[in-house]
């Protein structure tokens, strides 16, 4: 196992390099603009553009452009993301510090939304895995359907209408720059986000629990469990989910890892300062060091928690051995 | 006389599909004493397991069609609720089944999974349960048995998760033990060996055993009676002596014929199979269903269902033919091969 | 401003005082509202405060800032806001209760400046005893904080925003050595002379009448020694107030640690400046102790804030069309809306060097058939401006263009048969049945904002258009990728629809300049869209010529030049109106079709609403909260 770690950190630090290098080729061949441009001001001077080109190191050739940045995907900390290249082009603020100043929002957004959606998809899927074609089988389609297909956008906007301002239930969108998660937590501000966007993973889930269930339940281990004398609860949940739940910790850790880089939409529609809602603005801005270091932090989140979810699978089934 | 352990009267389990409805089992009728082993041979499609899960209780299909009445130890196993059946498996009538590798789950410690079975039944702690199912695969043979219940069952080989199986189904010292093919997934010479082993453990256990099997070479040596079904039903049940060396059915003829043989006349013979194939289960062909196989048929064959008849005490058949003329067909075409 | 009954003062002993007393006050008094306020809503006695101090300020804003609040950097008119009313007092200042805009008055300044008899000489005395926010609450502003402000805007380093206003050039009255300075030929600002602690001397090459509004803009904000050297990149999170507010924190603030209360990207957090002194600054009320503003969502969920009360006003946005209409015609909240002039301009406009628009017949026929007031309706309707005729400014032209609509139509709804007469005349209709055929008409590529309205807008264009036989390929981007491109000579945009201008001070030099002047046509940055004045080696240099054949375009610079060069302002302002006129009929070069209002709708606690000229938005000195915001 510990050989295994070691390759698989080598290979995180690879996967790294070649998303930026990804990223980068792709904002240097397709700018919108010049970047030194933008940071240049309402009437810029050919000099002036020419001083901040240099500033930025973008008169050099490209290859030491990126190298620049290469140096800041080294996962350790001091180089990670180091401050002199990741700066904002218009922020004027150190990448690396708004991106740690964010992600305590979207990881509380990202777990959050991960509980509820266990917690409503999971029973769903259960029980229609055991009652298969029934009326709550049934429902539970049609839930999914929904969940699936209702724009995160629209659901958030809904929500926010009739939970928050006909309704008053709830409070509105955003964190006033004074509370801290725990606060804003208890204050409720989360609840709507939360539920919003655990809908779709929640009916997904609830399908795929569903069918993994199905099918573990037609195996014979499940036979011989029966053959024990074992009551049909201890079976469904002991036996039945012990096995199908597996491949659903697996995609649990995926869609954290993915949620953790940043939940686009619904941070934009409550306006909940994370690293989504940065990246959507350090792209809208060509906001070169920015789009790079968020990118680069995202793919961070995905490779470790892909790890993370490769070593749990060892331990959960232990037919896996890795070496 | 002795009170049958098992006694099935006119079982009929029937499942409704779109295409018709499969008669799986059509009328079988057995009894099973205390102690006795029971083989009961047949091919796919015959029923044979169908009979033994739904004595079980294990038929888990909604829709099914279950009729008859299947007494064990005088109480009606069909008619009894869930939590009742329940206590049942496991304690008194134990089953194991064909693949020991998709039969005990990947996940769980062997050791766990006996232990398991046992304190389903009892008020034992998991440390007692642990050492009881450490003391069973002992029992069934298993080198290092402290060792081996800590492992998972992808660390055993064939033969040993069988036996591991067997440990688990013995666990609570149940009546009756009944065996789904137990040795049709291993090899050969492993085969030898369980069958011996549950020879063995019968009798340190007492109980009765039920090996559900294809193979006629299977049943030849263990068995104390034999039920050869066919079709959903029942055409020929007897003693070992009986089964082979008197049989009255086509069927087990064709059966016994179709055994390979490794004798100096035989080598170099070609395999004599069955013509035809089973038939289907929803549409049975009138009268006899082994009829559009048989070599002896005649007309009557296609027209009445030939029953169940002793001939002597522990031989029956169900077959038109009189028995001159099955000793007679026997001795010329069957056993004139030996 | 407008005064309620009951504020004359009558003296006995001078009774033609009173006849004038009363004749000044029956002026004023009894004034009218025009759908919505435009000004305060309620007064007190000889100007004394009615509103009770206290409270804290709710805001929001879509975006944040341009630059991180770097004084020097920002050129960005909600910056500017902050900037004017809170953060950075500056030399001159402008009060937003004046009704006139233009009217400069001191501010860090004891007086209005002494000006040398040749123009050349400006001297500034500055207020006694005023000192700077925390960290710097001991250090008194002098002389020398002005320079160091200078220096900063000069440093190439820095990227200032509008460093150019104050190059001294040849086409420009500049400070000395300021030019020097900025290509590192001098060390220092030569005419920049601290003569001492309370005076500064500025020098400059040519007279410049409008130096005063450019010692009113942000970057001349004095500076304390140490604050901004380590900086150059991130000053506006460390910045030093001398307004009445500050960011929440700034005592924290040191070398490596900024204030707190600027959260980039967030929020901006402004509690009381303890050094500010109330007596110094007869200019800002400074009624409310905080004010909080928190950044991004959506123009329709804060909207919904303001509406439920929890949030006071949607600072650097336009409300939702539909929130407009409903404060506007309901009486009960008629009072929380307000509509003002923003002093900008918007319009379409066409590239000469790239054809069809290269010729006259047909901008004159796109001018002709643009339904102006369709434009307009889908912004919002009446109340977010006037039907523009033409593209300077009323106020910076002293409305000399009246009336003036030299594209008349019923309603400004466009006239299809004047556009066809026009079009007969071009040359791309070989016809001349008023509908053009050549295809350079088909498929035009028109660049707009892919925000709404201007999406609906670009619909509404294509509709007007088509009866003339130009179809239009329309493309939107987001609002800065598309200025990008606008930005870009060499990317020929052939037409464009989501752009505005608004003055950057009170002379119409701040539109002429970087809009029609053909020399000012930049490489990058280019705010010349239709290559307007463009001579043939700058069609050759962005590509015109090679891609389109075209070797020249009209160009105004020759007036333009006249006006600049006028230093009387009774000859500027008619010369910057005929400009305007020329550019109108004989260019055409532009649709222009709104004189901007800005609408801002406030909450139901939100008193003293008053408007700042200077940035076009709503003055957060002046405001206050019902009770104290209790």
């Amino acid at each position: 196992m510990g050989r295994y770690l070691i390759r698989r950190t080598l290979f995180l630090i690879l996967v790294l390099f070649i998303v930026s290098i990804i990223t980068f080729i792709v904002f240097v061949k397709m700018p919108a603009q010049d970047p030194a441009i933008r940071a240049a001001g309402r009437s810029p001077t050919p000099e002036l553009i020419a001083t901040i080109r240099a500033k930025f190191g973008l008169d050099q050739p490209i290859y030491v452009q990126f190298s620049r940045f290469a140096r800041g995907l080294v996962p350790w900390p001091g180089i990670f993301l180091d401050e002199d290249v990741y700066f904002s082009y218009t922020n004027h603020v150190a990448v690396k510090e708004e991106i740690y100043s964010r992600v305590p929002v979207t990881a509380t957004l990202a777990l959050g939304a991960a509980v509820a959606w266990l917690a409503i998809g999971l029973p769903i899927g259960i029980v229609s895995a055991i009652k298969p074609r029934s009326l709550f089988d049934r429902a539970g389609m049609v839930f999914a359907l929904i969940g699936v297909s209702a724009p995160v956008f629209w659901l958030g906007l809904l929500a926010l209408y009739v939970f928050w301002f006909k309704l008053q239930w709830l409070p509105g969108s955003g964190i006033p720059p004074d509370e801290n998660m725990v606060q804003a937590v208890m204050a409720g501000r989360f609840i709507l986000p939360w539920f919003v966007l655990a809908l779709s993973f929640a009916a997904f889930y609830s399908r795929m629990v569903r069918g993994n269930l199905i099918e573990t339940m037609s195996e014979d281990y499940i036979r011989t469990a029966r053959a024990k004398g074992i009551s049909e609860n201890r079976v469904i949940f002991k036996h039945g989910l012990r096995a199908a739940l597996t491949p659903v910790v697996t995609m649990l850790g995926l869609d954290i890892g993915i949620l953790l880089g940043g939940a686009v939409i619904t941070e934009t529609v409550f306006n909940l300062p994370g690293l989504g809602q940065y990246a959507v603005r350090s792209l809208l801005n060509s906001d070169f060091p920015a789009i790079m270091g968020v990118t680069i932090f995202a793919a961070l989140f995905i490779c470790v928690a892909n790890l993370f979810v490769d070593v749990a699978y060892a331990f959960l089934d232990p037919r896996v051995r890795y070496t | 006389m002795t009170v049958p352990l098992l006694e099935v009267r006119d079982l009929k389990v029937r499942f409704p599909t779109e295409d018709g409805v499969v008669k799986a089992v059509d009328g079988v009728s057995f009894s099973i004493e205390p102690g006795e082993t029971l083989g009961v041979v047949g091919e796919s499609g015959s029923g044979k397991s169908v009979s033994f899960l739904t004595i079980m209780g294990l038929t888990r299909s909604r829709t099914a069609i279950i009729e008859g009445e299947v007494l064990f130890k005088g109480e009606d196993l069909l008619r009894m609720t869930n939590d009742d059946i329940q206590e049942v498996r496991g304690s008194q009538i134990s089953m194991i089944f064909q693949d020991p590798m998709t039969s005990l789950h990947p996940f769980y410690r062997v050791g766990v999974q006996i232990s398991e079975s046992i304190r389903t039944h009892q008020k034992v702690s998991k440390q007692e349960g642990m050492e009881q199912a450490v003391e069973m695969l002992h029992r069934v043979g298993i080198p290092r048995p402290e060792e081996r219940a800590r492992q998972y069952p992808h660390e055993f080989s064939g033969g040993m998760r069988q036996r591991a199986m067997i440990a688990m189904a013995l666990s609570l010292n149940p009546d009756l033990l009944i065996a789904d093919e137990p040795t049709t997934a291993l090899d050969v010479t492993v085969q030898a060996q369980i069958l011996d082993l549950l020879a063995r453990l019968k009798q340190e256990f007492n109980a009765s055993i039920v090996i559900i099997t294809h193979d006629l070479g299977v049943v030849a040596e263990h068995c104390d009676q034999i039920q050869v079904m066919y079709a959903g039903k029942i055409v020929e049940s007897g003693n070992r002596h009986d089964v082979y060396y008197d049989s009255h059915h086509p069927y087990t003829w064709g059966l016994l014929s179709s055994i390979p043989r490794m004798d100096e006349g035989a080598v170099g013979e070609r395999l004599k199979p069955i013509k035809g194939l089973p038939p289907s289960l929803i549409f049975l062909p009138p009268g006899c269903a082994f009829h559009p196989r048989c070599p002896h048929r005649f007309d009557r064959c296609e027209r009445e269902v030939p029953a169940l008849i002793p001939s002597d005490g522990h031989h029956a058949s169900a077959c038109h033919l009189s028995l001159a003329d099955k000793e007679r067909i026997f001795k010329e075409q069957v056993m004139a091969r030996s | 401003m407008k005064r309620g009954e009951g504020v004359c003062v009558r003296r006995y002993l001078q009774v033609l005082a009173l006849v004038g007393v009363l004749a000044l006050v029956a002026a004023a008094c009894g004034g009218d509202d025009e759908g919505g306020a435009t000004g305060t809503t309620a007064t007190g006695a000889t100007g004394a405060q009615e509103f009770t101090p206290g409270g804290t300020f709710k805001a929001a804003m879509l975006s944040d800032v341009t630059a991180g609040f770097d004084p020097q950097k920002e050129y960005y008119s909600v910056a500017w806001a902050f900037y004017r009313c809170c953060l950075a007092r500056t030399l001159m200042s402008y009060d937003p209760n004046d009704p006139d805009s233009t009217h400069l008055v001191p501010d860090l300044a004891a007086a209005e400046p002494e000006v040398s008899a040749d123009g050349l000489t400006w001297v500034f005395t500055i207020k006694d005893g005023i000192t700077f926010g925390p960290p710097y609450e001991d250090v008194e502003i002098t002389a020398q904080d002005f320079i160091r402000a200078f220096e900063r805007e000069g440093n190439p380093e820095v990227a200032a925003g509008y460093y150019f206003y104050y190059l001294d050039t040849e086409s420009q009255g500049g400070i000395v050595g300021f030019s020097d300075y900025y290509n590192g030929d001098a060390d220092s600002i030569e005419g920049l002379v601290a003569v001492d602690d309370k005076t500064l001397e500025v020098h400059l090459n040519r007279p410049a009448g409008d130096l005063g509004y450019r010692m009113a803009m942000p970057a001349t904000a004095p500076i304390p020694e140490g604050a901004s050297e380590n900086h150059v990149d991130d000053y506006g999170r460390f910045l030093v107030s001398s307004g009445p507010y500050m960011f929440e924190g700034s005592e924290q603030i040191t070398d490596d640690t900024p204030a707190p209360g600027y959260q980039p990207g967030k929020s901006i957090t402004l509690v009381r400046n303890p050094s500010w002194d109330p007596a110094t600054d007869p200019i800002r009320k400074a009624y409310v102790d905080q004010i909080d503003v928190t950044i991004g969502g959506t123009a329709e969920d804060n909207q919904n804030k303001v509406d439920a009360g929890e949030l006071d006003v949607e600072y650097d946005g336009i409300p939702p069309a539909e929130a407009i209409r409903r404060y506007s015609t309901d009486p009960e909240l008629q009072d929380q809306i307000f509509v003002n002039s923003s002093d900008g301009v918007r319009f379409l406009w066409m590239n000469l060097a790239v054809p069809p628009f290269d010729d006259l017949a047909v901008r004159r026929a796109i001018n002709y058939a643009i339904d102006r007031d369709g434009l307009r309706r889908l912004r919002g309707g009446e109340t977010v401006g006037d039907i523009a005729t033409h593209m300077i400014i009323p106020s910076l032209e002293g409305d000399a263009l009246g009336d003036y609509d030299p594209f008349p139509s019923p309603n400004h709804a466009g006239d299809l048969e004047a556009a066809k007469a026009e079009m007969a005349n071009s040359k791309y209709d070989t016809d001349g049945d008023g509908i053009c055929d050549a295809p350079e008409c088909e498929n035009v590529l028109f660049v707009t904002d892919e925000a709404s309205p201007y999406a609906e807008q670009a619909a509404l264009v294509q509709d007007n258009l088509e009866p003339l036989g130009i179809t239009l390929d329309v493309k939107a981007f987001e609002r800065s990728t598309m200025y990008n491109k606008y930005f870009n000579p060499k990317e020929h945009v052939p037409f464009g629809g989501g752009a505005g201008w608004f003055k950057d001070y009170a002379d119409a030099y701040t539109f002429v300049y970087p809009l029609f002047y053909g020399p000012n046509i930049l490489d990058a940055g280019n705010t010349n869209y239709p290559m307007l004045g463009a001579d043939p080696d700058q069609l050759r240099k962005y590509g015109y010529t090679q891609e389109f054949g075209v070797t020249e375009v009209p160009s105004i610079d020759e007036q333009a030049e006249e006006c600049f060069a006028a230093v009387d302002p009774a000859e500027r302002t008619p010369c910057f109106a005929e400009v305007d006129r020329i550019l109108s009929e004989e260019i055409a070069a532009y649709v222009p079709f709104l004189f901007d209002n800005d609408v801002t709708i406030v909450s139901t606690r939100t008193q003293n609403y008053v408007y700042s000229g200077f940035d076009s938005l709503m003055a957060l000195d002046q405001v206050a909260l019902a009770n104290g915001g209790a």
